[in-house]
């Protein structure tokens, strides 16, 4: 779907041991779209099956020579990160789609309040830039010291970048600094997600509301992977989900045109309509109805509950 | 009467009530005067609020005047508590978003007179306390008819010469804001 771009991998660097950055620099020389803070862009990861992974441009907004990219290996995803660390090699020809924002910067906001966990990192080196570039305060708060690209941050404004060795020392340092920002201060949070639950949970108990607290969730907990089957209700025809691949990616293959964006259960862009079955709900997009009616599924992310079929309003 | 607004999507002012946000650390109050509404919040801060609740007091301007400079110097956990004439919580709400505070950290109750704060769109004075649908500028004297549309900046509604369309046919004037 849509328009990509064919990048150059022009460096690879690894930045700890699980962490390897990609350098991707357009083939023509022609420029690449500047984007706004948060960005992130879906790479078309080469494999046996191609994963269409998102990643966050972990580089200044005005970067448009080159994107940088971080990805950390999971060797329990569906294998898009793994390609990444094992097939992925300086020199090779990559397809990203253009930018998109689904975490831009609150604007306005007098001071930004950030917290990173591990990788969730890469979203505030674009923030740091632009607020380095525009004169907005900033304080960022990440665990564990000495983890990819904060060394990065901290040569950028070394008096706003705060390492902290672990979660329990991230906490608390976070605990005290909910309670020392000047009104107009938003928070924005990147991470693992019982670590994000931890810093939404503290931002409550300090009396910040809902509103002031953005979120970024990179890594959502997918649950096991289990096979299931789908029918397309207008053509009748059956397809089978594997455990190793994402309905979203089950339909592509089989030649289904389904709209997309962010591919992990946020943007609401794939909600399919579904006429039988059960979904398994793992999306952070549909509301609590929309969940209990069971009439709509995220594919990007969302399983079907037991065997199937789910069957799909979909030729 | 709302002039065919759509309640549920204007822009235009509105006042719930005060209720106690128990999440909050910090509660500040500029209630002129302080009526009920100021004490039902006190024996809700008294039951389940945490943190300490301060009532600013004094006149309108006093109050106004100790608003923002307990702001300035506030931080992110603070609810601000409204009540008063409908001009002087417009002023106040201004002052809070002025200082950092989103509008859902404001909670703004009318309790008294709800006559409005006219900005004149020919010679930009504000008129205070207008009551009427028409009524005369206190900057330039014009006719002005209060029209529905809210300014933040200016804390005042938008008034605009009456008969600018045919000179000397003036709608009738309606006391609305009583």
């Amino acid at each position: 779907m849509g328009m990509t771009i064919d990048v150059r991998v022009t460096a690879v660097r690894e930045l700890g041991p699980d962490v390897r950055e990609l350098t991707l620099a357009p083939l023509n020389g022609t420029p690449l779209p500047a984007f706004s803070p948060g960005s992130h862009v879906v790479v078309h990861v080469p494999g046996e099956r191609t994963r269409k992974n998102p990643y966050s441009l972990a580089c200044a907004p005005w970067s448009t020579d080159a994107y940088r990219i971080a990805v950390r290996r999971l060797d329990d995803g569906r294998g898009g990160s793994r390609a990444v660390h094992e097939r992925v090699q300086e020199g090779d020809v990559l397809a990203i789609e253009p930018p998109r924002n689904l975490f831009a910067p609150v604007v306005g906001a007098r001071k930004h309040l950030l917290v990173a966990g591990g990788i969730g990192i890469t979203p505030f080196v674009s923030y740091a830039h632009q607020l380095v570039a525009a004169g907005v305060p900033f304080e960022l708060h990440h665990a564990p010291a000495g983890g990819p690209l904060a060394d990065e941050l901290e040569r950028l404004r070394p008096d706003a970048v705060r390492a902290h060795a672990d979660r329990v020392a991230l906490m608390a340092a976070v605990e005290d600094a909910l309670d020392a920002q000047p009104l107009g201060t938003h928070l924005s949070v990147c991470g693992p997600p019982a670590m994000m639950e931890a810093v939404c949970a503290a931002a409550k108990r300090h009396g910040w509301p809902g509103s002031r607290v953005h979120l970024e969730r990179f890594v959502l907990d997918t649950g096991p992977m289990d096979p299931f089957a789908v029918r397309l209700a207008r053509s009748g025809r059956e397809l089978a989900v594997g455990a190793d691949e994402t309905l979203l990616e089950a339909l592509e293959a089989a030649g289904a045109d389904v709209p997309y964006l962010c591919r992990q259960g946020i943007c609401g862009e794939c909600r399919l309509d579904v006429l039988d079955g059960t979904p398994d709900h793992r999306d952070i997009y549909l509301t609590a109805d929309e969940r209990a009616a069971g009439a709509a599924i995220m594919p990007c992310v969302s399983r079907c509950a037991g065997d199937g079929p789910l069957v799909l309003d979909l030729a | 009467m709302t002039y065919g607004v759509s309640m549920a999507h204007t822009t235009l002012p509105q006042d719930p009530g005060l209720e106690l946000d128990a999440d909050a650390r910090e509660h500040l109050v500029a209630a002129v005067p302080a009526g009920p509404a100021v004490r039902r919040l006190r024996e809700q801060h008294a039951l389940d609020g945490h943190g300490p609740l301060t009532l600013l007091e004094g006149g309108e301007d006093d109050v106004l005047a100790a608003l923002a400079e307990r702001l300035a110097t506030a931080g992110v956990g603070l609810r601000l508590y409204v009540a008063g004439a409908e001009g002087f919580v417009r002023r106040a709400v201004r002052a809070g978003l002025d200082a950092g505070l989103q509008r859902d950290e404001i909670l703004t109750e009318v309790d008294a007179t709800a006559a409005r704060d006219v900005w004149c769109s020919h010679c930009k004075a504000i008129t205070r306390g207008v009551t009427t649908t028409v009524a005369p500028c206190a900057g330039c004297g014009r006719t002005l008819e209060v029209f529905h549309h809210f300014s933040r900046r200016h804390a005042a509604y938008l008034g605009f010469q009456a008969d600018a369309e045919v000179p000397g046919e003036l709608p009738e004037p309606e006391v609305r804001w009583a």
